[in-house]
Parts: C-alpha cells; structure tokens; sequence
C-alpha cells in the first residue's frame, strides 16, 4: 500500500514534469546567460576600474614627486590635474562597493565629505597620526586632498608636514586598493562568477545591493543635503562633493554614468539584459528602457547645471531641485521595480514569501 | 521548536531584530507592549528554548507550555514587521498545547507520577489540532483563489526563473507554464491535503505530497523553518496505531490503561469551539474593506497569506514644518533594513513611523510638523505606482479598524 501510494506520486510527478516540457515553445528567460553577465561585470566592469584608479592614483604620485623636485607652477598644474583624474577615477570605483571593498569600508576611506578642515589643520600640526583612527573619519581621503590642494594657502605646500599628510593620504588609498584588488583577483571575483543565485549573498543580489546603495547616497550627500532637503529646505552647499575643487558636478556625472554602466553591463551581458530576458515591462516601456532613459534624464539634469554645484545651489536652487527630482524618480525605479522582477532580496530574513 | 529558537540565535537575530533597532512597530491594539533590555531578550529566548524542552519531552508540561506560548506571542509582538504567518501558527499551536493533555504518556511527568497516566487522549484533543492544521491549509489554499495567482501565476511567474541556476531542473522554472503549473498545483494541494490526510487509504501518498512541497518551497524559498514545522506537525493527521508502532521503534512501550471517564470540561469545550470559529471568520475580515487586501494590506495579517505577494517598496517621508517648509527624511537614520522594506508596503506601520518621526522632529524644535509620505510599490510584476495619497498628514491620522481610504487604488491596467 505504501509503496504504490508512493509510486503514483512519483508517477504523478512525472507526469505533470513531461506536461511541463512540451507546452510552452518560446519560453521568456530562458536563453538568458546568466553566469555570462557576471563574468562580463566582473571582467569588463569592476576589474578594469579597479585598474584605471590603479592607475590613476599611480599617476598622482608621480605628480607629486614631480613638485617635490621642482615647486614650478607647470607641476602645480600637473598635481592637481593628477588628483582630479584620480578623482574621477575613483567615481567609477564607488558603486562596487561589496565584497573586499566593503569588508575595507573603501568608500569611507576615500570619499568621507564634507571634509573637517578643522582636524585637517590639527593633523598638519601633529608629529604623527593614524588617519584610520575614527576621529580622523572625516579628515582623510579626496575631501582632505581637496582642500590641501585647493584651499590652503599653496605658500605651505612646501612644508613638509603638509607633503607628508597628501603622501599618507595616496599610501592610505594605495594601500587598501592594493589589499582589494588582489583579494578580488585571487578568491573574490571566483565566487562572484559562479555565485549564481538572487538571494542576499549571491552575486546579483549583492550588486544590485551595493548599487542601490551608492545612488542612494548620491542623491542623499551629493544632492540632497547640500540642497536642504534634511534641514528644512536651508541650503548646506558647503557640503557637497570636492567643494574647493569646484568639480562637483563633472565627478556626479562621471559617478552616474559608472552606475547606469553596471546596469548595462557596458556593450555586454548586464542587469538590462536580465530584465529583458525576464520579460520586465513598465507600463508601455520596458523596463530596462525606463530605467535608461532615468539615467539619461538625471545626467542631462546634471549637464544643465551651470558651474560648481555649490554656486548653484545659491544662484539657481531650481536647476539643482529639477536634478534631485530625477534622481527620485529613478531611485524608486532601481529599489522597487528592478529587484521585484530580478526576484532579488533585500535581506537575509525569513520571509512568508511575500 | 528548540532547533527554531538556536537557529535564531545562531544567525544573531536576537542582537539584529531586537536589540539593536532604535525604533520597534507594534501591533494594533498592542501597543503598550514594552520593549525590553537586551538582557530581558536573551533571558526570554532561553526560557523559550528551556520550555521548548519541556513540552517535548513532558517536564512540567501544562507549566512549559503556558511558558513557551506566553513567552514566544511576547517577542512577536514586540515588533509587527517580523511577522510571518508561521510565527502566528506556531503561538495557536502553543496556547492549545497548554490546554492539551499531552503529556499523559511518554512523558517525564507521567513517569515520575506527575500526572495521571494515561494510554489514550481525548479524541478532541487530536481532532483539535487536526482542524487548526486543516484550517492553515484549507484557508492558504482560499488565498490563492485570486487572479493573479491563478490567471498570472503571479509571484510564482518571479520568483521561480530566479532560481534558474538550480541544476536539472532550473531551465525548467525559467517557463511561464511551469509557473502555472506550480501556481495551480500549489492551490490545488493546499485545499486539498487535510481531507487527503482524513482519509486512511490516502494518508501515506498525501503525506509523500506534504513532504515533497515543503522541501520544494524550502529549497526555493527563503522562508526559514515552516517546511518542517508543518512536515512534522501534520504527523498528528496519522492513526494512534502507526505513533504506537513508532514508539515502539524507539522502545517506547505504552501499558493499556482503561479510557479514562471524565474527558474535557464542558467550558472548556465552549471555549475551544469560540477558539476556533473564530479561527474561522478572523482570516475573511479583509473582505469588508475596499480594494483587494493584497495591495492595501488591510486584513491582510493572520489571513494565513503566503507565497501570495513579490512586492518591493520606497517610502519617502517628508516633515513639513508651520512655515511649509520640507524636511526629507533619511529612513536609514531611523529604521534596519527589514524594518524599511517591511513599512514601505504596508499602511499601519507608515502612520506609526510617522507618529515616531512627528515626536523626533518635534523634540528637534520644528513646530507643528507634519509628516507626508510619497511612497511607490510595485506588486506582482506591475510598474511601481503610488501607494498612498502624497498630500496626507499621517501624523495627524490614528491607526483603527476603519478602512484606510488615503490608500490609493491599484490601477490594474495589464502590464504591456
């Protein structure tokens, strides 16, 4: 009795598995190369920005040595040009964020603004310090080389107190990229290829995490604060991104287009690709076009803005509002609408299945 | 249950979901529940752990069971967002066990004279648990009667080309009939299995089926422990005979003692019967209010609703002050991740959070604030759309049974 209970079930079973495989003949996701897309991010994507701030930050010290031997003008020129290329480099190394970056707190480590010039000049001053140390969170980094190189007064760029703390500030960066890269190239980006699930810790799940977290913070500490939106609409402008290098918005626009580059996945397989392959509409559109067209929109917003962010904030707040409001209307689009149709989920919890 | 409560330790819920969270969401009439110190909730998880134990193996039983029920409604109710129906079956389940002579046999109190022996227990006793099982299902399976389950296969028509890596059967998930299949399949099972179980000659191919889901849904979902909760407790569908013959395998030997006369006490009795009609009517109370309960989440909890909803939220709050002006507020300042995906999609908790952030901002000296809240949800595979009235103050709203007309309804236009 048993037995046969137990052979119709699995014969059943069969049954309905065969019903399965001759129905549907043109069925959606199913040529979708999933492992593909993530070995082209993680090749074409992640691994080469790690490269290009390599080197970029490379660059930098060159740069500096360079002023160290001869103090001319042309080498000014050259270092701060140096620091805005590693800057912008930077820019496309901030949405990767998972991984052996996260473990490192990466972006806390590079891009901590608005910078505390206070502890600046207080470190300037000091005989030795650990810029790891939480107190110095907020004087480290690109916001503290940006003031060093655009602020104070270039009379003391001579010290060498003060060419000490910019060669800490590149080590401290070096030295961590350093420690990532080769964590991501000898174990990381492995597991990451082949991790092919949509739960919290598979691959996607932690993209689409980690790059939901970076928009989310361009629009919050980039945009919105230094625009007022947490102090009851009175402008913080000095708050935003590189304020003494006035490269706030060429930095917001390198940093977006390196977002909507991992959605697209460059001229490769990427999460666009996935949704279209899953058959994702929204309404008359798809999906994938939607959130383009998003990324699109928000990047022309941010072209319209006319010099430093800062002065625009004072001069022309509406030309600033118009940029924060795009970026709402895509941030719903990439928190609610890409991670339901990936099936992705947002946290390790049980869940009902809702 | 013991496994249940180590495993949550294990993953350092305790510290994650309890202690750590500035800001707790209570349930509706529930909200004088006080929060405790993160001693008080480790000394309940270990009460609940210890009387875990106790019921299984009978020590102190009607006292492990009054305690493990008492114990595990506390720590649910201190926080609404981490409700899931199985949290909810597992306390029903305890406060009958506490009324349930369940430890008349096999049991360290029977064997140390604590309580009466006995060879039989009341076949109310049984039936009760049997009909509460039946219910779960019986009630799941009328959740799924609904058009997007049905029609769309929606979630499943998600959630299962998202686990195409799946080896053998993962190019499979990726077809739209399979998630039919499993769709209709599932309904079918749910409204079916506690007669299949009734019945002694089906009894052992309706449990290969309970099996078969629930490992199904455990390797697809991530919905913890209720497989095996249910794997194990629709076991009492099962003869005395068969329990009988188990014991036996594991050299418990039951003596025939007589029936004994006095069974159950007429009250309680009455009360059971209360118990469970209301069991019955409570799930179907969304029906009284506008819209479907799906998408407005109103009577939607204790409505046994699983599997039933992928939907994914972005709530932005804004406080505005006497003058008009906007304050945007920063949910991760104030919530945990769960936290912010679970409010986003359901109305009580943003007027809650919103009472939580008119209190802050007014401490912070803003006068008069109130609190607005643009929210979008995407439900079922539809583009994201407007979940409530942008221009309502939820600060100045009170949580109650009247249906929440601020809730905007669902456009329903097809997806293209």
């Amino acid at each position: 009795m048993i037995r046969l209970s137990f052979f119709c079930v699995l014969v059943i079973g069969a049954c309905s598995l065969n019903g399965c495989k001759g129905g549907d003949p043109k069925p959606q996701g199913e040529d979708f190369d999933r492992a593909g897309m993530l070995e082209n991010l993680a090749k074409n994507i992640v691994g080469p920005s790690y490269a290009s701030f390599e080197g970029a930050l490379v660059d930098l010290q060159t740069a500096l040595d360079a002023y160290r031997l001869d103090d001319s003008e042309g080498n000014v020129i050259a270092l701060r040009d140096a620091f805005g290329q590693a800057y912008i480099a930077w820019q496309s190394c901030s949405p990767h964020e998972f991984g052996p970056a996260a473990n490192l707190g990466f972006r806390l480590t590079v891009n901590t603004f608005p910078c505390d010039t206070a502890r600046v000049h207080v470190l300037l001053s000091s005989e030795s310090y650990d810029l790891k140390l939480a107190t110095n969170a907020a004087a480290k980094g690109f916001p503290a080389l940006d003031f060093i190189l655009y602020k104070l007064n270039d009379a003391r760029w001579a010290e060498p107190s003060v060419q000490a703390f910019i060669q800490a500030n590149i080590d401290l960066i070096h030295d961590d990229l350093h420690a990532i890269q080769s964590e991501w190239n000898e174990t990381y980006r492995d597991e990451f290829e082949t991790n092919l699930g949509s739960d919290v810790g598979s691959a996607l799940g932690t993209l689409v995490n980690a790059v939901n977290q970076d928009f989310e913070l361009l629009k919050n500490a980039n945009v919105g604060i230094p625009l007022g939106k947490k102090t009851l609409g009175e402008t913080q402008a000095e708050k935003v991104e590189a304020l003494y290098s006035g490269q706030s918005i060429p930095l917001l626009i390198f940093r977006l287009q390196a977002i909507k580059n991992v959605f697209e996945g460059g001229v490769g397989l990427g999460i666009d690709d996935q949704l279209d392959a899953l058959g994702a509409s929204y309404g008359e559109e798809s999906l994938s076009k939607a959130i383009t067209l998003g990324f699109d929109d928000a990047i022309e917003a941010a072209q319209l803005i006319d010099g430093s962010l800062h002065d625009a904030i004072l001069d022309s707040p509406s030309d600033v509002e118009n940029l924060h409001s795009k970026l709402q209307h895509l941030v719903v689009l990439l928190k609610t609408d890409m991670p339901s149709q990936l099936g992705v989920q947002i946290t390790y919890q049980d869940n009902d299945g809702d | 249950m013991f496994v249940s409560i180590v495993r949550f330790y294990l993953n350092g819920w305790i510290e994650t979901q309890f202690i750590e969270p500035g800001l707790h969401f209570k349930y509706f009439g529930f909200h004088w529940v006080p929060e405790l110190t993160a001693f008080g909730y480790y000394f309940l998880f270990v009460l609940m752990a210890l009387s875990a134990l106790g019921i299984a193996f009978g020590v102190l039983y009607r006292f492990s069971a009054l305690t493990f029920f008492l114990a595990f409604t506390y720590i649910e109710l201190v926080d609404v967002t981490y409700y899931l129906n199985h949290y909810y079956f597992v306390s029903l389940v305890g406060l009958l066990l506490v009324f349930l002579p369940a430890h008349r046999a096999h049991s360290v109190d029977a064997w140390l004279g604590w309580t009466r022996r006995a060879s039989y227990i009341p076949v109310g006793a049984i039936n009760i648990l049997k009909l509460q099982l039946g219910l779960v299902y019986v009630l799941a399976g009328i959740a799924k009667l609904n058009a997007d389950w049905l029609l769309e296969a929606m979630p499943l028509a998600i959630w299962l080309p998202a686990q195409s890596h799946v080896p053998l059967i993962g190019e499979l998930l990726t077809h739209k009939v399979t998630a039919y299949a499993f769709s209709w399949a599932g309904a079918a099972f749910d409204l079916a299995i506690p007669f299949i179980l009734l019945s002694a000659c089906w009894r052992w191919a309706g449990y290969s089926a309970v099996i078969a889901f629930h490992l199904l849904t455990w390797s697809f979902f991530q919905i913890g422990m209720f497989p095996f909760i249910m794997i194990g407790a629709t076991l009492v569908f099962f003869s005395a005979d068969f329990h009988s013959s188990l014991h036996a395998h594991i050299g418990l030997k039951l003596d025939k003692r007589p029936i004994p006369a006095k069974m159950i006490s007429p009250v309680l009795q009455t009360s059971m019967i209360v118990f469970m009609v209301f069991q019955l009517v409570f799930p179907f109370r969304s029906i009284v209010y506008p819209g479907n309960a799906l998408w407005t989440e109103q009577g939607y909890r204790f409505g046994w609703r699983v599997m039933l909803v992928e939907k994914a939220g972005y709530a932005q709050f804004k406080v505005v002050d006497k003058q008009g002006n906007e304050l945007w507020v920063d949910n991760t300042d104030f919530l945990t991740p769960v936290q912010e995906k679970m409010l986003a999609t359901q109305p009580d908790l943003l007027i809650q959070y919103a009472h939580h952030l008119r209190d802050h901002y007014q401490q912070l000296g803003v006068e008069d604030p109130s609190v607005t809240a643009e929210v979008h949800v995407t439900f079922n595979g539809r583009p994201s759309q407007p979940f409530i009235d942008p221009s309502i103050d939820l600060a100045a709203l009170r949580d109650g049974w009247k249906a929440k007309h601020w809730i905007l309804p669902l456009n329903d236009r097809k997806k293209g």
